[in-house]
């Protein structure tokens, strides 16, 4: 059983994902007193053994390690995986093979969660990502830096048999959060 | 005014909780003990465990005694404190020959290898009420016990395990493997942490009737015996007994016996099938936890009927069974059209009224009311 | 190892006898708020969860429940009601229960709550981006009316092939003159699935298409959880020639408030016989009956 401070942690931070989900293309502050604790915090939320998870990118062993070690979740191969998580913000395809449900069962998909540089308002460094569908009020933009652009392009393959698909959530370095549900239409700009 | 007086609000809870417990209180006897119930209604308690889905006797009990007795709301109660508890492990698979025994029977042979053991069962008693039970005065227990003590000198204990009877059928070949035990232990079903789906594994078909509500499970059971189904059951083996717990050792991996927990398992031999090669004769399993052999055997018969390549009746339907077997979701549900509901009714009295009116429109002098 | 852990805790829990902040321990906590995830992001379909046992009896609120103590922090404000009444004996119930294992306060104001727990009303107020309305659910299948096999069902939604329940509602039309169903009037969500929206009457209906609201439903018993993010389209069953309808109380206002724009419950007069109607949001009723004494001192100033 966790301490109280991790109880009402992970609650809080479940909001902030619940938020993000619910309005797709919003950029959620996530922890600013400690933005290194953004994954660690997220992955205590979601994961536990009772799921799989796994890694591709760069330091995907030590990220590995950090998520057995605070969740005690299963790693497994990615088109088994619950959870699988994006190092530097590009799979190079990888993401193709991730869970997508079957007809009867489409919450069976996985969730993939992105490390990435930067999500803005403004600016004209990363790319532009511009959203449609349920949570969002006609439509929504978003900037993401250090997000290949193959990533989105993937995640459209992935999502365009709803409701097959996978829901992803962007974490960025100064530990903001974005959520990307498959019922999002996405365009890049 | 009707139906407003539902807003009572908390007074009217509180009023009818102390209402409820002075029920308990009014008569003139002496407290009832939690260690009494554990004791003297041990039966009750069994069955408390069971549908509760938690061995743990004293706080069976103890629901027991909260809910006067009435078992479907003890073990509602002990089936909500066990969601509070964490899962900290998973206990390490057995095979019913571990049982320790207390009572094992055989209906398919006159005898058995290890002998017909009768144990304590009421099944020969003449169902007579026993007066002198009026005054159970400590003289007359205390004499009972002293003539059974006598009698006792002399005899054998029972050996520790005993051979299964299925297993002579089964190494004669005339047994066919039970379907589900290719699932293997990394894929076995947990109903607490998954929603049932269909079609359900065997592991997760077994645990919900393992839970189940005791006349639930018989009823279906007996419709299957009475001719809606045809599996024509023998009981192979009946054991009551005590079966070890065990888990690795969080420290050497090493199995480690952590206690033992009353059991009944029941193994139905039904009629053979033919599907491929030769015919051979079929098993149904049931295990619960305490005393309760009708439930096993009811729960063994259903695991068998729902083993039907095509389902024709109720009890050989697996999403009919299991959906309406958990006590505690058919009490829930079935106490809870006590709540108002006057919103949707109001919403169905616009309906009615407006599909009357244009039944009068449109059959001018039909005195038919079709919305009825 | 993990085990020693649990030892050490078990026995400190066993002494006090402390149930975990908001009773579901933490494990159980974190299925329910995976799947609450899935369903948000899957707009009207029913995701399956383990559904742990409360000390509520299933059937009585138990799926909405398990969504407020899996969503709740201390921060939060509840409100609970039942029919649209916060004083209703289930929805003090459960506001108490809520209120004992977690310490948040509570409100009958719709505005101030955080957390709304409702059953069989949408409240008459609107909610906002920053609020979710929890809806308990006791038939979480729509199809359910036509299709009693959940494994048909599952196929059924999976291909989108609602054919059964079209021919449900045009038999309707025939032999009713309209779709004879009152509350739980089934909605199609984001174009895709066909969703029970819970027993509210078809006047709460309009009020989940594009909200700025999110909806999560929970079904304790049938141990399901849905969801309409906020600007979703929800749109009723309906024929183009036989639109869908919402109750109608024609001529009629609240006796307390005067409100003719709410949905109200008919009131049999004991002594009279005689038909008289309330609103049936009772907080919403006494919000404008304030309003109204407040303006009365007003003018008299």
């Amino acid at each position: 059983m966790p301490a109280a401070n991790s109880t009402l942690a992970t609650q809080q931070a479940f909001r902030i994902l619940l938020q993000a989900l619910s309005h797709p293309g919003e950029i959620y502050p996530w922890s600013p007193s400690d933005p290194g604790q953004g994954l660690p915090l997220m992955l205590q939320t979601l994961l536990d053994h009772e799921v799989s998870f796994a890694v591709i990118g760069p330091e995907s062993d030590a990220t590995a390690a950090l998520v057995r070690d605070l969740t005690g979740s299963r790693l497994s191969a990615v088109p088994a995986a619950d959870f699988i998580i994006v190092t530097r913000g590009r799979s190079q395809g990888g993401i193709l093979a991730a869970k997508r449900g079957t007809l009867e069962y489409p919450d069976q998909g996985a969730t993939v969660i992105y490390l990435v540089e930067s999500l803005d308002r403004e600016g004209q460094a990363g790319l532009w990502v511009k959203l449609q569908g349920p949570g969002v009020n006609r439509e929504m933009r978003a900037m993401i830096t250090g997000l290949a652009a193959d990533e989105i392009l993937d995640l459209q393959k992935i999502n365009q048999e709803f409701p097959l698909g996978v829901d992803s959530f962007f974490l960025d370095r100064a530990g903001q959060v974005m959520g990307l549900p498959r019922s999002s239409l996405l365009e890049v700009q | 005014m009707g139906y407003v007086a539902v807003k009572g609000g908390e007074e009217a809870i509180a009023q009818a909780g102390k209402l409820l417990t002075y029920q308990r209180l009014k008569g003139a006897s002496d407290p009832l003990e939690v260690r009494q119930i554990q004791e003297q209604l041990y039966l009750a308690v069994d069955r408390v465990m069971s549908e509760g889905s938690l061995y743990a006797p004293d706080l069976a009990a103890l629901a027991f005694k909260q809910a006067a007795g009435d078992t479907l709301e003890a073990a509602f109660m002990l089936r909500a404190y066990r969601a509070t508890q964490p899962r900290v492990g998973y206990s390490l698979p057995h095979k019913g020959e571990e049982i320790r025994i207390i009572r094992r029977i055989s209906a398919a042979f006159k005898d058995i290898p290890g002998g017909q053991v009768l144990g304590p069962t009421s099944d020969y008693t003449l169902r007579l009420l026993d007066f002198e039970l009026l005054e159970d005065t400590p003289r007359q227990r205390q004499a009972f016990l002293q003539a059974l003590g006598r009698d006792l000198a002399g005899t054998r204990p029972l050996p520790l395990t005993f051979p299964k009877v299925i297993d002579i059928l089964r190494k004669e070949g005339l047994l066919a493997e039970a379907l589900g035990n290719e699932e293997g232990r990394e894929k076995i079903f947990d109903i607490t942490r998954q929603s049932l789906t269909f079609p359900a594994s065997r592991s997760a078909a077994l645990q919900t009737m393992a839970r189940s509500e005791t006349g639930g499970l018989l009823l279906l059971a007996y419709t299957n015996m009475r001719g809606y189904g045809d599996i024509h059951p023998t009981v192979g083996e009946l054991r009551v007994g005590y079966l070890p717990v065990r888990i690795e050792h969080p420290q050497t991996g090493a199995p480690y016996t952590i206690g033992e927990v009353k059991v009944t398992e029941a193994e139905v031999i039904a009629r053979f099938t033919a599907a491929e090669g030769s015919p051979k004769f079929t098993l149904g399993y049931g295990l619960c936890f305490g005393h309760n052999e009708i439930k096993a055997i009811a729960m063994a018969v259903l695991d068998r009927a729902m083993q039907a390549p095509e389902p024709r009746m109720p009890s050989e339907d697996q999403e009919f069974v299991l959906s309406h077997l958990d006590g505690i979701e058919s009490l829930g549900f079935g106490s809870h059209w006590k709540l108002p509901h006057y919103v949707t009714f109001q919403s169905d009295l616009d309906r009615l009224r407006r599909a009357q009116e244009a039944g009068k429109k449109t059959k001018p002098g039909s005195g038919k009311d079709n919305a009825t | 190892m993990r085990l020693n852990a649990w030892l050490q805790d078990h026995r400190r829990v066993k002494k006090s006898r402390d149930y975990n902040f908001a009773f579901i321990n933490e494990a159980a906590k974190r299925e329910i708020r995976r799947k609450i995830l899935k369903a948000v992001a899957i707009p009207g379909y029913q995701v399956p969860f383990a559904s742990p046992e409360l000390p509520v009896a299933r059937g009585w609120g138990t799926g909405g429940l398990q969504l407020t103590l899996s969503l709740i922090g201390p921060e939060d404000i509840l409100k609970v009601i039942d029919q649209g009444c916060d004083g209703s004996v289930n929805a003090v119930n459960i506001k108490k229960f809520v209120g004992q294992v977690t310490g948040v306060s509570t409100t009958t104001d719709t505005r101030q709550a955080t957390i709304i727990q409702t059953r069989h009303r949408i409240p008459e107020e609107a909610m906002t981006r920053d609020q979710i309305l929890v809806l308990q659910v006791p038939f979480p299948e729509a199809l359910r009316t036509v299709e009693p096999s959940e494994a048909e069902t599952r196929r059924m939604h999976g291909e989108a092939d609602y054919s059964q329940m079209w021919l449900y509602l045009y038999e309707d039309i025939v032999k009713y003159g309209e779709i004879s169903i009152g509350a739980r009037y089934p909605v199609t969500v984001n174009g895709r699935y066909i969703m029970d929206p819970s027993p509210i009457p078809r006047w709460d209906i309009p009020k989940l298409h594009l909200a700025e609201t999110l909806f999560l439903f929970g079904a304790g018993r049938e141990k399901r959880i849905y969801a309409i993010p906020p600007h979703t389209r929800v749109e009723p069953l309906e024929f183009e020639d036989e639109k869908f309808r919402v109750e109608d109380f024609p001529g009629q206002a609240c006796q307390r408030c005067g409100s003719s724009a709410t949905f109200l419950d008919e009131i049999i007069d004991e002594a009279s016989g005689a038909r008289t109607y309330l609103c049936s949001d009772t907080s919403h009723c006494d919000k404008i009956l304030a309003q109204q004494e407040e303006k009365e001192v007003r003018s008299c100033k």
